[in-house]
């Protein structure tokens, strides 16, 4: 009995250890600049959220936060559209050079987005999708189609077919068919490629700093970005902006991670 | 009465409509991923700025004779592969010790497991600049920390030193990731069946040599697939050398995407910078490919 008590105390210890950078990201944000170089790892005196709201106004990044959801929600929204149409395609029908097709898409799962820079910067700037959030949107989904693909075929693979037989029988074209029985019958598949999508889109950086140059259209992380390049650094507001541009997909992350994890170990057996 | 068991679904063959479930996401896969895949081949057989936009002066091969004559890429890739090597063993280490204590469903085990994941949900950017703080040699936490622990001969300037630097980004790396290994781990684990390890214990495994007789050989796989995830990671770190150290100090944190990003960005060669491209895309290929060679083997032979 005190063996497993000892043993569940260390268990915890782990995973607090792991906890550590996000409490010192989340305590520091409430201490004012002068506490923060007087005495770093102390509490702050009185909570202090002045950081928040400087960093929310003055550093834009209530304006970043406003383009990080359109950005996301848009990509999701088009990736989902996007990928359940071709999924349901692969997993159903008999269409002339489907698995050539199937495998080109699967391929892009080895393929490094960050070596597709140079040409997109370029490809950007020549039809004018620079400075475009649809643009980002865009890429976000294309870069986004190899997993969801994978994980929505493979649904829709083991998904029985009688219900749909019976809607086409009963009348229903294939678009409805699909609309009416298909995707409702999808959601815990669709909201698994939606959890995993959704924090890869908040997090991107790469293409969003490099796409996005216009203060005015960043979304949060590459808002982040400019704490990067400053020399005077400003502490407390990059401690109250990394907050604002983490605490969010972590609650959401808390509240989703059963779908989460069902990815993880679905994709491990592919 | 139809007698044939294969649905009316798949029987008919209407390839119009079958296309044009298809067409959306190929026109998007197509425009932003493969003719971009194609442009970065085109582009590193040129010669050209950044900003001109008409490359025209073909040049053949001489940008990637320049990248294997380059003595600048030979140490990014021994900065890489000792990145690699040392960021396998450990993530594989830890990510193996944790899923093994961690594995059964108990509430305290789901507890830190959820606590360890949680870091897989912040970005790397943010991430970089919290560690970067955290290193800090005056104000960072952890050389406070060691001060306050009384091990002041620890403190150093971790980001600042051509000795550390690499390794301080390596824990980055491993605070970042670790929880997802584990995460695949303990679903590899929880795939194998209780009964094996029933007969084990007949055959007189404990609690203890069960893991080294029944679990490490059952997820060999998982192995495969998180080494392989790994070392395609490590080919694109970026974010965190973004915003910690740019590369340096001299060269010493200059790894593969981020000195392929400055070749191509800061320094605007971006014909140059795409046969680099082109280069990590092969490095990643060959890695892909031998392992899944390998998970398909590993496979066969059990069968």
């Amino acid at each position: 009995m005190a063996r497993k008590v000892i043993s569940n105390i260390f268990k915890l210890v782990a995973g607090f250890v792991f906890f550590i950078p996000i409490t010192w990201m989340l305590v520091s944000s409430l201490k004012t600049n002068n506490e923060i170089i007087l005495d770093p790892i102390g509490l702050p005196e009185k909570l202090n959220f002045s950081n928040y709201i400087s960093a929310w106004v003055t550093a834009n990044f209530g304006s970043y936060f406003l383009n990080s959801v359109i950005i996301v929600i848009g990509a999701m929204i088009l990736l989902v559209f996007v990928c359940t149409l071709a999924a349901y395609a692969f997993a159903r029908f008999k269409v002339p050079l489907k698995n050539v097709i199937l495998y080109i898409v699967l391929f892009g799962l080895i393929i490094p987005n960050m070596m597709l820079i140079f040409p997109i910067y370029r490809f950007f700037d020549r039809v004018g999708l620079m400075n475009n959030l649809f643009g980002l949107i865009l890429l976000y989904v294309a870069f986004g189609i190899p997993f969801s693909v994978f994980i929505l075929r493979s649904y829709f693979l083991s998904f029985p077919t009688e219900l749909e037989d019976a809607a086409l029988i009963d009348g229903c074209n294939r678009f409805s068919t699909f609309f009416r029985i298909v995707l409702p019958a999808s959601k815990g598949a669709i909201s698994t490629v939606l959890i995993f999508q959704f924090i890869g889109f908040w997090n991107e950086f790469v293409f969003a700093y490099l796409l996005l140059n216009s203060d005015k259209l960043r979304p949060v992380s590459a808002g982040l970005g400019n704490f990067s390049s400053m020399f005077k650094t400003d502490y407390a507001g990059l401690f109250a902006a990394s907050s604002i541009a983490t605490v969010p997909v972590l609650i959401i992350f808390l509240i989703f991670q059963r779908y989460f994890i069902e990815a993880l170990a679905g994709s491990l057996k592919g | 009465m139809n007698t044939s068991k294969t649905s009316i679904l798949v029987r008919i063959k209407d390839n119009t409509l079958s296309y044009s479930f298809i067409v959306p996401m190929l026109i998007l896969y197509g425009v932003f991923s493969l003719y971009q895949i194609g442009t970065v081949f085109y582009l590193s057989f040129f010669k050209g700025r950044l900003y001109s936009r008409t490359i025209t002066e073909f040049v053949g091969w001489e940008n990637y004779i320049r990248l294997f004559k380059d003595p600048e890429i030979l140490q990014v890739l021994k900065t890489t592969f000792t990145y690699i090597i040392i960021i396998v063993v450990l993530k594989i280490g830890i990510g193996l010790f944790l899923s093994l204590w961690l594995s059964k469903n108990t509430r305290t085990n789901k507890i830190a497991r959820t606590l360890i994941f949680l870091p897989t949900a912040t970005s790397g950017i943010a991430t970089g600049l919290i560690w970067n703080t955290m290193y800090n040699p005056r104000y960072g936490l952890i050389n406070n920390a060691l001060n306050f622990l009384h091990l002041d001969f620890l403190t150093r300037s971790w980001l600042g030193n051509t000795d550390t630097a690499l390794f301080s980004i390596i824990v980055i790396d491993l605070w970042h990731w670790a929880g997802f290994i584990l995460i695949i781990m303990v679903a590899g684990i929880q795939n194998i069946p209780q009964d094996i390890y029933d007969a084990g214990r007949i055959d007189g495994t404990n609690n203890f040599t069960e893991n080294f007789y029944i679990t490490i050989p059952l997820i060999k796989n998982v192995f495969l697939t998180i080494t392989l995830f790994i070392i395609t990671a490590a080919f694109k770190v970026y974010e965190y050398i973004f915003a910690t150290t740019k590369g340096g100090p001299l060269n010493s944190t200059n790894l593969l995407a981020i000195h392929m990003y400055n070749t191509g960005i800061k320094d605007a060669q971006v014909t140059y910078g795409s046969a680099i491209a082109v280069f990590l895309f092969f490095l990643s290929l060959v890695f892909s490919g031998t392992f899944l060679i390998l998970s398909k083997f590993g496979r066969a032979e059990r069968e």
